[in-house]
């Protein structure tokens, strides 16, 4: 044990650990829906002769793979990660632990309302929700609290650094919370769009209490939430890249300033570029498309930056453990330990879902792609892997961690992780081609009556895909039930393996550390990137579009 | 600012990350291929707008 | 009071990598702005506001439909609705220009025209307009490609190119 380390109380494990249970339970679910979808399109309809009654159709399913992974998997999780990055970081208990617990607690009770209209085929509207369709107002009511419950945590959160800062006001605040409170920060500022669309919109109009919506606006007011939503998922991957990969692979971060300077470009630039989502939108002007396409292209850098530094930083830890020559420090890293494994791997699909995102970005190319199985290719790289199974990484060391047991089964722990590879490489290469031949995305294309000869083959593999994908999720459930269960206790408590980096953080610039400055330039930018449209888009709405429910 | 005479902590020796930047090299080539081809596809796929 | 050692430190292979990146983004929006402004490959831009609920008011969809407004120079107007387009089918010659004007008269759907940059969301309230030149003869596939409800995957119709 170094001096960098600090003991969190029983208590502060148990809260930590209750995130991940519910979290790792709504993938057990969740994930159970995907592989079914995957089938489908090979034309192994699995919801036709055996879920049927319990499940009614494939769009029920595909609301329960995307609400469940998406957004609860994600949500508790990272929430969990947080309130252990804060602790430990800070070295000191939060403020106001009743606080954080509301905010848990009422991301539970939000669970529970969304969950249930959807278990009984009221709310099979995905997890995008677009309106006129329209779900049970329960629904939409569950999914706000499970967003209000997030940002409770995080006020928890800012108090206890608030006066963290005023003890320490010469010191750098320590990285993992730093990068934490960044994240809660940019998500508090996401979900401002989803919050107006539900509650102006959306729950009202489920109780009656308006008649009509403007889709177009709530398009608008999504988008605004949905495309920061995928850096909420992906910044707590990047900070286990940043701040824990380079030790738990032998080595140091390569550049403290350098990821923080990438964070604070995330919280400038991730919100203001929700238009590349509505390229093809009818309601939306081509010159805002445009500018959001440029925003989107500067947040693209930020992410360059972590590819170097993060490869820096596992290269300076395979040449700690004897690596020579140019590459043959790759070789050193430790590719036996499932938690290391689950990153290296998660990182190198995660390049290819870069790329995509990038074309997706590309304002015009995406006519080539929008609503084609391409999508689902591309952010089944991302959230589902570069996100997903890092966090299946970082749980293989927490959990021991939590629990002071042994991770049970460190082999098949191995294996899960190279499945989780395999099929996700096999399932999401298909997807991607297949798109480009013009599948579309949200369809069971094993139904499809206008589906040419030539996407046969892809449609089979995204079915085999998906099977091994389903393997390999439900082994992981069983390490994680089998690691919470176990009788093997560890002899000594697990030291979180926060890295160090290479030079002090203190020699990092005190402009880094500073929040007014970037939260201005991110108010601006938002100002700049959606106040014209948006005012324009509320001043002319037009409230004409009743509900439907179309399943 | 030069590289050569930072405070460094512990026996650390600064080098430069040469695999890291082969490995750059070869991402930087996928993503312009990746890119250019799905690009060469949309225009294969002809003109949107005709006034 | 700055400390003397405080600086960024990067690394100058890193500095290298960070003026690639950035070139590489800049050579690629510029390639993206040519194919639109040059090209003409644009995405949709707002055309009219309709009531969903009463297209016939509309004017332009009272009776969708192709209508030939100069030779071989067509404009199609589209209705979308769970679970079919309105028409379902259109038949143009080859070399043909068709505007497409796409609208909705329930919830959101998707019109992808196959094998062309014909991509577009369509959205009750809105109308949605792209262009395509029709060289070849043959047959072209239109899906929708926005789930709209259960019977969302029977969803599509055709363009029927003839010599």
């Amino acid at each position: 044990m170094t001096a960098n380390t600090y003991q969190l109380t029983a208590k502060e494990k148990r809260f930590i650990g209750w995130h991940f249970i519910v979290a790792v339970a709504a993938l057990s679910i969740g994930s159970l829906f995907g592989p079914f979808q995957a089938m489908e399109h090979a034309g192994w309809d699995f919801y036709e002769k055996w879920l049927n009654p319990l499940f009614h159709s494939y769009y029920e399913g595909l609301t329960l793979h995307g609400v469940l992974n998406a957004l609860i998997w994600t949500t508790f999780f990272i929430t969990g990660f947080m309130t252990f990055l804060m602790i430990y970081g800070l070295k000191r208990p939060l403020s106001y632990p009743k606080l954080n617990a509301v905010g848990f607690w009422m991301m539970v009770v939000g669970l529970t309302t969304a969950a249930i209209p959807i278990l009984l085929n009221e709310a099979s509207v995905l997890y995008t929700f677009y309106p006129p369709m329209k779900a049970h107002w329960a629904f939409y009511v569950g999914v706000t609290l499970v967003v209000v419950g997030s940002w409770i945590e995080g006020y928890g959160f800012y108090i206890t650094y608030y006066k963290w800062r005023k003890e320490n006001p010469k010191k750098r605040t320590p990285l993992i919370s730093f990068m934490a409170l960044i994240t809660m920060v940019m998500w508090q500022i996401a979900t401002l769009g989803a919050a107006a669309e539900l509650l102006v919109d959306l729950i009202p109009w489920s109780l009656g209490l308006r008649q009509g919506l403007d889709p177009q606006l709530d398009r608008t007011y999504f988008w605004w939430t949905g495309h920061p939503l995928v850096y909420f998922w992906l910044l707590p991957a990047y900070i286990s890249w940043y701040a824990f990969l380079p030790r738990q692979a032998g080595g140091k971060l390569f550049s403290d300033s350098l990821a923080r300077f990438s964070f604070w470009l995330f919280l400038l630039l991730s919100v203001p570029v929700g238009f590349h989502h509505q390229y093809v939108d009818p309601g939306v002007p081509e010159g805002w498309k445009m500018v959001h396409s440029l925003l989107t292209y500067s947040v693209f850098f930020p992410s360059m930056l972590t590819a170097f530094t993060v490869v820096a930083s596992l290269e300076n830890a395979g040449r700690a453990r004897g690596g020579k020559g140019l590459l043959g420090w790759l070789a050193k890293l430790p590719w036996n330990d499932p938690g290391v494994l689950a990153q290296l791997l998660a990182g190198i699909l995660y390049f290819f879902g870069g790329i995509g995102g990038l074309i997706n970005a590309s304002y015009n190319i995406n006519l080539v792609v929008h609503n084609t199985a391409w999508v689902p290719g591309h952010f089944h790289l991302t959230v589902s892997t570069a996100v997903t199974l890092t966090f299946m990484g970082i749980l293989y060391w927490m959990v021991p961690y939590l629990t002071g047991k042994e991770l049970w089964c460190k082999k098949c722990a191995v294996i899960q992780v190279w499945l989780w590879f395999i099929g996700m490489t096999i399932f999401s290469n298909a997807m991607h081609v297949v798109g480009l031949l013009g599948a579309p995305r949200r369809t069971p294309l094993g139904q499809a009556p206008y589906i040419p000869e030539e996407w046969a083959g892809h449609l089979l593999r995204v079915g085999i895909g998906g099977f091994i994908l389903l393997i390999s999720v439900y082994m992981f459930i069983t390490i994680m039930v089998g690691s919470w269960v176990t009788k093997k206790k560890l002899a000594e408590e697990v030291e979180p393996p926060v890295a160090e980096s290479l030079l002090d953080p203190q020699t990092t610039p005190r402009w880094l550390d500073h929040w007014a400055p970037w939260l201005i330039g991110a108010t601006i930018l938002l100002i700049i990137a959606y106040g014209p449209q948006l005012i324009y888009q509320i001043g002319t709405a037009q409230f004409t579009s009743p509900g439907f429910t179309v399943w | 600012m030069t590289n050569q005479k930072l405070p460094d902590s512990g026996n650390e020796q600064h080098e430069h990350p040469k695999g890291t930047a082969v490995i750059m090299a070869i991402f930087m080539l996928i993503i312009i291929i990746l890119w250019g081809t799905v690009y060469l596809i949309m225009l294969s796929r002809g003109v949107s707008f005709y006034g | 009071m700055a400390n003397k050692r405080e600086s960024m430190h990067i690394d100058s292979y890193e500095k290298t990598w960070i003026i690639v990146s950035i070139l590489m983004l800049i050579v690629f929006f510029g390639a993206v702005t040519v194919a639109g402004l040059s090209f003409g490959v644009r995405v949709p831009d707002p055309v009219q506001r309709v009531d969903p609920r009463d297209l016939a008011a509309s004017g332009t969809f009272a009776e969708p439909g192709l209508k030939e407004v100069a030779p071989k120079r067509y404009e199609a107007y589209i209705v979308a609705q769970t679970w079919s387009f309105n028409p379902r089918e259109i038949e143009v010659p080859a070399g043909s220009v068709v505007k497409f004007y796409v609208t909705s008269k329930d919830v959101q759907h998707g019109f992808k025209l196959q094998n062309t940059n014909v991509n577009m969301q369509i959205v009750p309230g809105q109308v949605s307009s792209l262009a395509v030149k029709f060289d070849k003869p043959g047959e072209y596939d239109f899906i929708c490609t926005e789930y709209c409800g259960i019977g969302h995957a029977a969803m599509y119709g055709k363009v029927i190119v003839v010599p």
